[in-house]
């Protein structure tokens, strides 16, 4: 079986999947601890209290939120480096 | 006599970090499992006027009879206040019938309900990707739009009721009371006769089944237009016990290492004990609308502006008076959608697909818009409004099933002239 074939059966999409779920474990804790508390901030500036959320809130959501992150970034590393040795199996079975 | 309580109280005080954290893992609970057990409120309801299959369609009821029945025995049992059962329950009125049929038409269109959109999303289906940012515009479109109009008719009473919570509460309407025995009994009275349906009508699809002894689709085989099913079995496993039958130890191990699909009454179990999970963990927290995605289309729209500067509930309908910058679902949808592509990428099922019919991008975005529109005009989605509404013993989700059936219908009749 010549390289070429080899590697069109390998699934570069599930390489790559892992990465983007990392990206956007540690993008969303980035946004959350950045843009909510501003927001958050804001809605108290303006006297709009409807939809304000108390600070403890907030802090709870965080405190959840970076163990999740941690938890999905490890996932995602596993994956990667699952899928990682595959593609390697694959490459060395030329 | 005396009115019921409105004082949430809390079953377990361990601060919010608790009850984002159990939002969060009962999200992830939802969408692995959804996407392993291929769970769609939509295509349970096609499958009805399509290929006349009730298999989904009953474990839909059978989930929606074991919520009732489980939340209804932690009230009774003295688990959970009663108070932390209705403290949420929504108005009713037009609008929730309005909003499921246009959400029921859209979703229909679309290719998924709001559970099923979010983890094909997450399994790579760029359809759905379409549909969920259709679902942000639609719900701006509804706030600006539709919101100013649907908040004064419920203000006035306009067919609408005013104050929900108690009144919204089935036990407090058929009884004038919040005790144990009326909770009790309208557990009951809804949860056994549901599951008692459902049984029933996966029976009767079965035995048909096994007349016929050919494959049939439990997605609608004139679903043309929608987004096609993943690799969920179709059908109840003849595994479960509810079914009689034992789960063999050989299916578990095919299962759990992701060779296998769940069927759909195992995922019922699942998804039923993931709602309990938030149930309990959110009671007193004023959370106990238990499961809910909609109200996120929204609000990712709101948290996408956010680094451009744009700060919608600053001044926009809806976003301003009605939608809080952040509550424990944002933690569930993230953690939903997180479950679905760790349970499809493991399970060697993700792939991003773009479908061969380019319309369908469109019949994707448009049907979201509907989706968008439809459920902030109900308060709510299959999930937020229809099945947490039959846990919470409320009569919401009676009117929000019948009418999405009937918009499933009209897009089952309107995709036949299409294809």
């Amino acid at each position: 079986m010549s390289t070429t074939t080899v590697a069109r059966k390998f699934n570069y999409s599930r390489l790559i999947a892992p990465i983007a779920l990392i990206i956007f474990a540690v993008g969303w804790y980035e946004f959350s601890v950045v843009y909510i508390p501003n927001a958050n901030n804001q809605l108290v500036a303006n006297d709009n209290l409807a939809v304000y959320v108390p600070i403890q809130q907030i802090q709870g959501y965080l405190a959840a939120l970076i163990d999740a992150t941690y938890l999905t970034v490890s996932v995602g590393l596993i994956m990667f480096a699952y899928y990682f040795v595959k593609l390697l199996r694959f490459r060395s079975a030329r | 006599m005396p009115l019921p309580s409105m004082l949430p109280q809390q079953v377990l005080p361990f601060g919010f970090v608790f009850v984002y954290a159990a939002f969060g893992v009962s999200g992830f609970i939802l969408g692995w499992v959804a996407q392993r057990g291929n769970y769609c409120f939509v295509n349970a309801m096609t499958s009805i006027f399509t290929t006349k299959s009730y298999d989904r369609f009953g474990a839909l009821l059978i989930l929606f009879g074991i919520s009732a029945l489980l939340t209804g025995l932690l009230v009774v049992t003295g688990i959970v206040p009663a108070v932390d059962q209705y403290y949420d329950n929504y108005f009713s009125g037009w609008y929730v019938i309005v909003g499921a049929v246009i959400f029921g038409f859209g979703a229909t269109m679309a290719g998924g309900c709001n559970l099923s959109m979010l983890y094909r999303a997450a399994s790579g289906y760029v359809q759905n990707w379409l549909e969920l940012v259709g679902m942000m515009v639609g719900t701006y479109i509804f706030a600006v739009a539709i919101w100013p109009f649907q908040s004064f008719t419920m203000a006035d009473g306009i067919l609408s009721t005013k104050l929900g919570a108690y009144t919204e509460y089935l036990p407090y309407d058929l009884f004038h009371s919040v005790s144990q025995v009326s909770i009790g009994v309208t557990a009951a009275g809804i949860g056994v006769p549901l599951m008692a349906i459902g049984i029933f009508l996966q029976r009767k699809t079965r035995s048909r089944r096994s007349v016929q002894s050919s494959g049939i689709s439990g997605i609608g085989s004139l679903h043309a237009l929608a987004a096609p099913a993943s690799t969920g079995r179709v059908g109840p496993l003849p595994l479960i016990g509810l079914q009689g039958t034992k789960l063999r130890l050989s299916d578990a191990k095919e299962m759990l290492l992701l060779r296998r699909p769940y069927g759909a009454n195992f995922s019922t179990l699942l998804l039923a004990g993931a709602l309990l999970l938030v149930f309990v963990a959110g009671a007193g927290y004023t959370f106990n609308y238990l499961v809910i995605t909609s109200s996120d289309g929204g609000r990712f729209l709101e948290y996408i502006l956010m680094p451009f500067g744009v700060n919608l509930a600053l001044n926009t309908p809806w976003y301003n008076d009605a939608l809080p910058i952040l509550d424990p679902s944002v933690l569930m949808v993230v953690m939903l959608i997180v479950g679905a592509f760790s349970a499809s990428l493991l399970s060697g099922d993700f792939k991003v697909r773009v479908p061969h019919q380019r319309k369908r991008l469109a019949v994707g975005f448009s049907g979201g818009i509907l989706v968008g529109i439809g459920v902030r005009t109900a308060l709510g989605c299959n999930i937020g409004m229809m099945w947490t509404n039959f846990a919470q013993l409320g009569y919401d989700g009676i009117l929000f099933l019948f009418s999405m059936l009937f918009g499933v219908w009209i897009a089952v009749k309107l995709q036949r002239h299409l294809v």
